[in-house]
């Protein structure tokens, strides 16, 4: 009845709304009609009381005579079967998921959910249905874990990250079709082999948004960089320039001397400058590349030492030039770094222009000058350009992820990447420097962190760090020296603070260590004791 | 032995979110000193807060006691103990004899004792007074006519002026209405009237206002003709206007000796937030019936019961309200609370399609006009997310729609596979309880 007689339907609610006086032309369907006739007071001329009735029996056939739709296509209920059937995972690990979440590890939820994950991919476990809905969203927020995440979900899992936009990351495959142990060296022998893997993941790609396929490429890079590295060639002609100079920079995992044909093929032809930037820094860490003999070249027409051996910069217009005919641009350099703005506009226009070139030159240069980088910075610390030189270092450093120059400008300029300023560089720095150097750097910012008017970026920051490095649990452990010291600060420190530094420490600190100060820390923190005690083994190790 | 509460059973006690995550806080088994229960379902343990704070729980009713100060009842140390009985049942034990009670403890179950002893049903009844009754229920009657004709005179008014002009009026129009109502003791119609109002002020108010204008009309027009309906239907349309039946004419309802499967729970807020209610949804199998157990929680005054265990077959003695198609049931006091016939395998007796289900409630409809919400247990089916709308399909590709409460939980859960669905039917749409796969239960 509720298809055939829209009409009328649409008749009642309208002289309903606009009230009994109005009488809308509709013929009452038969069923309607003979109900109310057979009402005792069928011959009422009460037009309200007529309409009453009439909206009684409509609601009561409306109600009985329910018609079911019927199912235009049936393709979309072919369930996707799961090769494999959940495993509930284990018990403990299925609470832990829920502890993660607990407002008390906020803080810290990145390096836990990083353990957590750990824990889940050892024990081998699938995710059980009822977690599905919480894991898409704890992870759809956690980007950088998204490609250990995959790994858990089954088939269900995809599936349902498929009905809702935001959770469509979740349905790419964690792993790619394996291709025999020479095509992943071999281009050519890939080519050849992987024209249906290829197809496949076209397939795919074809229908992401662009965070998913940066997502497909990081994870693909990670697991066959040679095939990946292809298929970015394919697809570069139709990408967008913001989307090419992402993906350029997720070349960077795993780089080899192979991507050099189409690193230098970007950088020679690309209409986007930044991505041309791009290529241009993935090239200056290839050895073999002509970006790096010629920056090398650059760097010896720029950077000389007097007769007081003195670091003395050269800037004529003629190196810009021959930096913009190796498609390096002056003005795109600039803004790529734009993190630095505010400790930039300091250094004058020169200086700015020995930041760049600093950042840009492959850190290897400095040898024809000095012996090791120790030297070079007692140098520099000498010189007038000292702050533009340093901050390009540590650019130079960043973008060539450079762990023995990292760790020296920490030593050794730890005045200087310690400023208040600095917070992104530092914050990229301290995952490249080494345990040792790391916790030499967290020990000089907690003194400085009380007056810091950054402190909670700072945290925040080294929250990060500890995230970044938590994948080995052992190069993210304080030793026992480190772990006495913070906890001396953390005792003389404003209360945000010292929270802060103990809950570092309750998650961080050596176990035997812990074990000898728990009386020290507030009962009601030691939950996160209890969980990362429960995350990793003593060892180290999920 | 001790009865088990499950975690699911446990929810249901929490009045709201802040009160689960504070008794969470203070389940740790470790928190609670001198746990013990006693043969008589009781446990009870000490917490330290601001001070030391002893709790009680009598487990047949889920009636909690508590030394501290809060005015929030229950409070948060008892819900608490309870979530601790819940994940360590085997850390309380039970003590033999009444001496080894703590003394406040002792008063809390002799105070318990003295409600139970004032409501045994072995004591002989009051007589009754039947004169006295009738004079009670014609004065009633009398007071509901001239609501019904205040009512209908309303309802006119309503169509006479029409909804546009309705809408434009303020509360005032509802509020009056629900007070008449409430003076003339047919309060049971509040919620239609309010079911009106919201109607009046959603997307598609043309629509949705028809329904309750005629469901309302149907009311005044059974109640002024109710002495030509059969005894049932006159049963069924007082219990909808709010009358209680009396404590004997209760007790003395039929009683149905049979296994029934706990298929789910139903919460929601009662009006002006003065409480909650609980329907819980029962499935006889052999006869594809469905019952409901609905029970009420007041503020702090009383508190949902222990509710069945879902997903399980139990032997439980019924009683059905009089009703043409009988739904609304209460469990006898001897009824078996424990002992499950079955658990982990789904229910037989479901409907296989949509077009019997409906069939049935049409004909359930023609016995009970006034009938708003039946129950269907519905296999196999299917889930289907279409343009944000949740729909379940059959097997001959029909499909209702349907909502739910934690729908992304019920995707997880269904996926796109055949399930065993119960779910509750507005006339309009499924709002779905539960179901059923691979021998696992899920509620929602």
């Amino acid at each position: 009845m509720q298809k055939t007689n829209g009409q009328f339907l649409h008749d009642v609610a309208l002289q309903v709304t606009l009230g009994s006086q109005y009488q809308a032309a509709s013929s009452l369907p038969e069923p309607l009609a003979q109900f109310l006739h057979s009402l005792p007071e069928a011959a009422t001329t009460d037009k309200t009381h007529t309409t009453l009735q009439l909206l009684t029996a409509l609601e009561l056939y409306r109600r009985a005579g329910y018609q079911p739709g019927q199912l235009a296509d049936p393709e979309r209920l072919h369930a996707t079967q799961d090769t494999v059937r959940p495993v509930v995972i284990n018990q403990a690990v299925q609470q832990l998921f829920q502890q993660v979440q607990e407002p008390g590890c906020h803080g810290f939820s990145l390096l836990l959910w990083t353990w957590w994950l750990q824990l889940a991919t050892h024990n081998n476990a699938t995710l059980p249905y009822a977690l599905l809905p919480e894991f898409l969203t704890v992870f759809t927020a956690l980007t950088a874990l998204q490609p250990v995440a995959l790994k858990l979900l089954n088939g269900r899992g995809r599936w349902l990250a498929g009905q809702q936009a935001v959770w469509r990351w979740a349905t790419l495959p964690p792993q790619f079709p394996a291709t025999s142990d020479t095509a992943d060296s071999d281009p050519s022998v890939a080519s050849g082999l992987s024209a249906s893997a290829t197809s496949q993941i076209q397939e795919i790609w074809t229908g992401l948004a662009d965070k998913e396929q940066l997502l497909l490429f990081r994870v693909y890079r990670q697991q066959q960089p040679v095939q990946a590295s292809m298929f970015l060639q394919q697809q570069w002609p139709v990408l967008a320039a913001d989307q090419r100079e992402k993906l350029l920079a997720l070349l960077a995992l795993q780089l080899e001397p192979a991507d050099m044909a189409f690193l230098e093929q970007v950088l020679a032809e690309d209409r986007s400058a930044y991505v041309r930037q791009q290529a241009a820094l993935l090239l200056a860490r290839l050895p073999h590349s002509t970006t790096f003999h010629t920056l090398q070249q650059l760097f010896v027409q720029a950077v000389s030492l007097d007769a007081q051996q003195q670091l003395q910069f050269v800037q004529q217009d003629a190196l810009w030039q021959q930096c913009q005919q190796a498609g390096i641009d002056h003005k795109t350099m600039s803004i790529y770094w734009r993190q630095s703005d505010f400790k930039r506009a300091g250094l004058g226009q020169q200086g700015l222009g020995i930041h760049l070139l600093c950042s840009l030159f492959p850190l290897a240069c400095w040898q024809a000058l000095y012996a090791d980088p120790v030297q070079c910075l007692a140098a520099i610390e000498k010189s007038i350009w000292r702050e533009a030189m340093l901050l390009g270092l540590m650019h130079a450093c960043i973008s060539q992820q450079n762990r023995v120059w990292a760790d020296v400008l920490i030593i050794h300029a730890s005045a200087f990447v310690l400023q208040p300023e600095c917070l992104y560089e530092q914050g990229e720095l301290m995952k490249l420097a080494s345990p040792a150097q790391r916790d030499q750097l967290l020990l000089g910012q907690v003194d400085a962190m009380a007056s810091h008017y950054a402190a909670e970026q700072l945290q925040k920051s080294w929250n990060d760090v500890f995230a970044s490095l938590g994948q080995h649990a052992q190069d993210v452990l304080l030793d026992d020296e480190t772990a006495s010291q913070l906890m001396a600060r953390a005792e003389k420190q404003r209360q945000q603070h010292a929270l802060w530094l103990k809950d570092t420490l309750l998650l961080l600190a050596p176990l035997p260590w812990l074990e000898h100060n728990l009386s020290r820390f507030d009962a009601s923190r030691l939950g996160l004791f209890r969980l990362r005690s429960a995350l990793i083994a003593p060892a180290g190790q999920p | 032995m001790l009865i088990s509460v499950t975690a699911e059973q446990a929810q249901q006690v929490f009045p709201d979110a802040n009160s689960q995550k504070a008794a969470k806080k203070l389940s740790r088994q470790e928190d609670w000193k001198n746990r013990g229960a006693s043969a008589e379902q009781w446990i009870w343990g000490e917490i330290t807060g601001s001070a030391i704070y002893q709790s009680a729980i009598y487990l047949p009713e889920l009636k909690f006691e508590c030394s501290c100060p809060s005015f929030k009842r229950p409070c948060k140390h008892a819900l608490g103990l309870l979530l601790c009985y819940v994940e360590h049942q085997a850390l309380f034990p039970v003590q033999d004899a009444a001496a080894a009670l703590p003394e406040r403890v002792q008063k809390w179950v002799e105070k318990k004792q003295k409600a139970l002893k004032k409501a045994d049903p072995s004591e002989p009844p009051k007589e009754v007074d039947l004169e006295a009754r009738a004079k009670r229920v014609a004065a009633r009657d009398k007071k509901v006519d001239d609501g019904m004709q205040s009512l209908q005179l309303w309802l006119q008014d309503m169509l006479r002026m029409g909804l546009a002009k309705a809408r434009s009026e303020n509360y005032q129009l509802f509020n009056q209405m629900n007070a008449r109502l409430t003076d003339a003791q047919a309060a049971g119609l509040i919620p239609w009237v309010d079911a009106l109002q919201s109607a009046m002020f959603g997307t598609h108010w043309q629509q949705d206002c028809l329904p309750w204008l005629g469901r309302l009309n149907l009311v005044v027009q059974l109640w002024q003709r109710r002495a030509q309906l059969d005894e049932a239907l006159q049963a069924e349309l007082r219990q909808v206007l709010g009358f209680n039946l009396p404590a004997d004419q209760l007790d003395a309802l039929p009683v149905v000796n049979q296994g029934y499967w706990s298929m789910g729970i139903r919460v929601g807020d009662l009006n002006s937030n003065k409480g909650r209610y609980r329907r819980q949804w029962l499935w006889q199998p052999e006869l594809q019936q469905a019952a409901m157990l609905l029970d009420f929680e007041i503020g702090g005054f009383s508190s949902f019961p222990l509710a069945l265990p879902a997903g399980s077959l139990q032997q439980l003695a019924l009683q059905y309200y009089p009703s043409p198609v009988p739904l609304r049931a209460r469990l006898t006091a001897n009824s078996p609370a424990t002992g499950m016939l079955a658990t982990g395998q789904a229910p037989q007796g479901a409907f296989d399609s949509f077009t019997q289900t409906l069939q049935q409630h049409a004909v359930r409809l023609q016995r009970n006009p006034l009938l708003l919400t039946d129950f269907w247990v519905v296999s196999p089916v299917r889930l289907l997310l279409q343009d944000e709308q949740l729909f379940v399909v059959d097997r001959q590709l029909y499909r209702l729609p349907a909502i739910c409460r934690d729908r992304w939980g019920l995707l997880a859960a269904a996926g796109q596979d055949e399930c065993l669905l119960a779910a509750e039917w507005d006339g309009q749409q499924l709002s779905i309880t539960s179901i059923w796969q691979d021998g696992q239960f899920s509620a929602f």
